[in-house]
């Protein structure tokens, strides 16, 4: 049995690493499309401004990609967010913006359909490991949960309402139906990820960005003062979509019952604020790992398991 | 008593929550004209479509025109369909494509092309890249599929058109009939522009020139694609007051 501390890093380090990773390329796939239309500029020697740290940044970008042959084309080719974004020939799309233009336009693009195979495949074999490995949101509310032990440390008591969980369901029928009412697109407007997305956009591009900031910012004041982690828990239309998506993966983590003595280390860990001795096995869970890491009996692990269940023994 | 003061909290937030979406959706929802982004306060849309058929003034301001992307399908269509994802802006290398922002109700973050700011150069990237077909796929080069305005020319304003009043003046005046060598033959001598013509995808249908030296343009708005190139090009020949204009035809809802 690997000790402790190398199960606890064994997933707690790449799935950090990702979520970085995923804001270093949201802001990549950004500046990268800001040099394309740089590029174009320059060839005409037509700039719309000489200055600041984006001329700065396309200045460096020029230096490092103009001697690169092939560069352009690959980076015409990508772009887009966690929302909906391309890299060379692999075109992903947020099964939720699938699910909702099914409602608005009543139809499903093919393009759209194509777009969203590859996330709903992975969704169905890994659960909703979207949410807790590649969500630009869930990392923000993650440090805002981290924010909360400060706050203690400050001696401010933070607030900690617990809402029902199955509160998103009731938000993701609610949002599709208002969608189709309204015939836009409701959740591409106010999803935190999709918010997050363009904000990050509009940051490298020199949009405006204050509605992005001000939801964004209301919910990690809400989530930091009144209930913790209360979208991904409650809230998050998307978590509902893809938890009910990966309701049947094979991946998920089981209890040894036999090797649980009930100590509840695995509880507080919980990002969101299941029980996984019981609840591991469920809808809710998106499988980030962190209890299997910290089970000082190592009665929980990954497996291969049914729904409701925990793995096979 | 505490179970029920929280209790009652808990509601109190929850009815709080409900409400700030209900704002939200609200918001969303109101209609009415598109307005620009925030950060420039100067241009707001007008009610109405803008009468581009009036006489221009020197001191008139331009009325700002709203065209969507190539391949935009009808504007109820693509409200429900653009999934808002800033794909079309970012492959669009030229900057034409720019978004509403959050005070553009129903079309916050959705694409629009500005012509008096930079003109679309059909490239037609922007609809191969859209993942949900709020952009109908538009094949290279096959500029008559496109539809996003149409154009409007201001023959007091056009250099050519100017240029050969003055000479069908002179000629006039003089009286000695040698106007006629003049007038008709073709395309041999550069009159004073003719950019437009030149500088027009959809050469030759949407654009032509009206026989005589001059390079006088004639323009026949069924056939133009509103890219506002003719416009671009003609904005810097006369100094900011284009004589060839796009014109908004999408019906906005």
């Amino acid at each position: 049995m690997p000790s402790r501390a190398l199960r606890h890093s064994a997933f707690s380090v790449p799935r950090r690493l990702t979520q970085v990773g995923v804001w270093a390329l949201m802001f990549l796939l950004a500046a990268t499309s800001l040099y394309a239309h740089y590029d174009a500029a320059r060839a005409l020697d037509d700039f719309e401004s000489r200055s600041g740290w984006r001329w700065q940044l396309m200045e460096l970008l020029h230096t490092l990609l103009a001697p690169m042959d092939g560069a352009a084309d690959l980076l015409a080719a990508t772009g887009g967010t966690t929302w909906s974004l391309r890299i060379g020939w692999l075109d992903l799309t947020d099964p939720l913006a699938a699910a909702e233009v099914l409602f608005t336009a009543q139809t499903l693009p093919l393009t759209l359909a194509a777009s969203v195979a590859a996330p709903v495949l992975g969704t169905l074999l890994l659960g909703k490991v979207f949410c807790s490995w590649f969500c630009p949101a869930y990392l923000l509310f993650e440090l805002s949960g981290k924010l909360r032990r400060l706050l203690r440390i400050a001696e401010i008591q933070p607030g900690s309402l617990r809402f029902s969980a199955n509160n998103k369901y009731a938000l993701l029928a609610a949002g599709l139906l208002i969608g189709a009412g309204l015939g836009l697109p409701f959740f591409s407007l106010v999803y935190p990820p999709a918010v997050l997305g363009r904000t990050l956009h509009a940051l490298v591009f020199g949009f405006s960005m204050s509605g992005g900031l001000v939801l964004l910012g209301g919910l990690l004041l809400f989530e930091l003062l009144v209930s913790p982690r209360w979208w991904c828990r409650s809230m998050c239309p998307g978590g509902a979509l893809y938890g009910m998506i990966g309701w049947a993966r094979p991946l998920r983590v089981g209890l040894d019952a036999q090797r649980c003595d009930g100590c509840g280390g695995c509880r507080p860990v919980c990002e969101l604020g299941l029980n996984p001795v019981r609840e591991s096995a469920g809808l809710e869970c998106d499988n980030c790992g962190r209890c299997v890491g910290v089970c000082p009996q190592a009665a929980l692990s990954w497996g291969v398991g049914l729904p409701g269940r925990g793995r096979a023994a | 008593m505490s179970t029920t003061r929280r209790s009652l909290l808990r509601a109190g937030l929850g009815a709080l929550g409900f409400g700030a979406l209900v704002a939200a959706a609200h918001r969303v929802m109101k209609g009415g004209q598109p307005a620009y982004p925030v950060s420039d306060p100067r241009r707001v849309q007008p009610s109405g479509a803008p009468d581009l058929e009036a006489p221009v003034e020197a001191s008139q301001p331009e009325s700002p025109r709203l065209l969507r992307p190539p391949g935009a399908v009808d504007e109820a269509g693509f409200l429900a369909t653009c999934i808002r994802c800033t794909r079309c802006q970012e492959v669009c290398d030229e900057g034409a494509i720019q978004f509403f922002s959050e005070t553009g109700g129903r079309h916050a973050h959705t694409p629009y092309v500005d012509p008096s700011r930079r003109a679309c150069t059909l490239c037609m990237k922007c609809t191969r890249v859209c993942p949900s077909r709020a952009l109908e796929p538009i094949e290279e080069r096959d500029y008559a599929a496109v539809a996003m305005g149409s154009v409007v020319l201001h023959e007091e304003l056009c250099l050519s058109h100017r240029a050969r009043r003055i000479r069908d003046e002179q000629d006039l005046l003089h009286q000695l009939g040698r106007s006629a060598t003049e007038a008709e033959a073709p395309t041999q001598r550069r009159g004073p522009c003719g950019e437009c013509h030149m500088v027009c995808p959809v050469k030759d249908r949407a654009i032509t020139l009206l026989p005589g030296a001059f390079l006088a343009p004639e323009v026949h708005p069924d056939d133009c694609a509103g890219c506002g190139l003719c416009e671009w090009i003609c904005r810097r020949v006369t100094r900011g007051r284009p004589a060839i204009r796009v014109v908004q035809t999408r019906a906005w809802s």
